[in-house]
């Protein structure tokens, strides 16, 4: 004798209904080493403030951080096209970014250290804003200077 | 952090003893709870200090929005904070829009989030009114209590219709499981109804613990604490929130995080 007077069906049918969209599968990223210090140490990168930020938000401003040397760790090439590139770049490495982030999520024996994701992505933005401001990320690269032509017959003297 | 909501249809199933008892689980097991009494009748805050009645609360943030830390009342475990339902009477009659309802709510999440709480547990009003149906849909998971009794039983349906519409209407809340209340072990028809509900249900929409009805739950309302501290020692019955926390951590991916951190424990250092 049923009990519960509940129609087995239509139950099951609400079941389906309520199921999870989608299995999220959260795969655990494997740990990636990012490297955060530069190779390179360019003078003109501190003159615009940006290793005083690193040394705040060393976290959120890695993939801005990574953007600028992309651009500018290669030697200067007369070919305009690496510029776009690094436009193209910054999107994605905020995405990585955020997915890092949200990986972590927040740490639990420690919550008050966690920046919320929209500070970080605030800060983000102001890197690339002050970046861009500063002809970094849109400067397109300087045509390379024409050099005088060699007349034939002259012979530098030392 | 996750939000949990607990929502029935009927009243008198055992939400705010659950509300109580698992927040103080939770902390207990370590994680910062803040617990929140969304229902009018307030009881969260009555059970847990009479000093409560008087405060503001969830209702007065309701009104005017604001900062959470005037309305959080921190406890004796460092862990557990709690926001009391407030004064409903006098909100009520100032008013809030309802379109407001889901932005404060979502900025009572972030408060919280901000105050570094992992879970914030809403306590809600029997039925589904109008701010019991923007709490659900504000948090990440729904734990449905069901008392086990013929009649009451018969709420599950409609309690699931209700769900299935909020995820149509684009909620991304998820159903962390119904939970069994008032069960009378000592009763054959109270059991039926159990297993009868367990074989229609898939089990990861069940929880394996139910609450049995014991007189000490009546006797710890009473006193105003959660059963755990009606005793120096935690009677039997305590440990039975400590299961339900720990399945509820599991179902909603709570302690996923901590395991990955920390992995397993040695007994010597």
């Amino acid at each position: 004798m049923q009990v519960s007077w509940i129609d087995a069906d239509r139950l099951k049918s609400l079941v389906e209904q309520i199921a999870p969209q989608e299995e999220r599968v959260v795969i655990s990223p494997p740990v990636v080493e990012i490297e955060t210090a530069p190779e390179q140490v360019v003078t003109w990168q501190s003159a615009h403030g940006f290793a005083q930020e690193s040394a705040a938000d060393e976290g959120a401003e890695t993939a801005g951080m990574n953007a600028v040397e992309t651009f500018h760790a290669p030697e200067p090439r007369s070919e305009p096209e690496n510029v776009p590139v690094v436009e193209a770049d910054a999107p994605a490495s905020d995405a990585e970014h955020e997915d890092e982030h949200d990986s972590r999520g927040h740490a639990l024996h420690n919550p008050g250290a966690a920046l919320p994701l929209s500070r970080i992505r605030d800060k983000l933005r102001a890197i690339r804003q002050r970046a861009t401001e500063a002809g970094i990320l849109t400067r397109p690269a300087e045509p390379p200077k024409e050099q005088a032509p060699v007349e034939a017959g002259t012979v530098p003297k030392d | 952090m996750i939000a949990i909501a607990t929502a029935s249809q009927k009243g008198g199933v055992g939400k705010t003893t659950l509300c109580i008892n698992l927040a103080y689980s939770l902390a207990r097991r370590g994680w910062r709870v803040l617990l929140v009494d969304t229902d009018p009748q307030g009881g969260v805050g009555l059970s847990l200090a009479k000093s409560a009645k008087a405060r503001e609360g969830f209702h007065e943030f309701l009104v005017r929005g604001g900062d959470l830390s005037r309305i959080v009342v921190p406890t004796r475990l460092p862990e557990l904070e709690i926001i009391p339902a407030g004064q409903f009477d006098a909100c009520a009659r100032q008013g809030w829009p309802a379109h407001e309802v889901p932005a404060r709510l979502a900025d009572l999440l972030r408060g919280a989030e901000l105050r570094g709480a992992d879970v914030v547990l809403m306590d809600t009003a029997a039925g589904m009114g109008n701010t019991t149906e923007a709490v659900v849909k504000a948090c990440d998971f729904v734990v449905l209590p069901q008392q086990a009794e013929p009649l009451a039983i018969r709420s599950v349906p409609h309690l699931l219709e209700t769900l299935a519409r909020f995820r149509a209407e684009g909620a991304g809340v998820r159903v962390a499981g119904i939970l069994l209340t008032m069960v009378m072990r000592e009763q054959e028809m109270s059991l039926k109804v159990a297993r009868e509900l367990r074989e229609m249900l898939p089990a990861n929409l069940m929880f394996q613990q139910s609450i049995p009805r014991l007189a000490s739950f009546l006797e710890a309302s009473a006193l105003g604490v959660p059963v755990a501290l009606t005793k120096r020692n935690p009677p039997p019955e305590a440990l039975i929130f400590d299961q339900i926390a720990a399945e509820l951590e599991q179902r909603t991916g709570l302690s996923k995080e901590r395991e990955r951190e920390h992995g397993h424990a040695s007994l010597l250092d």
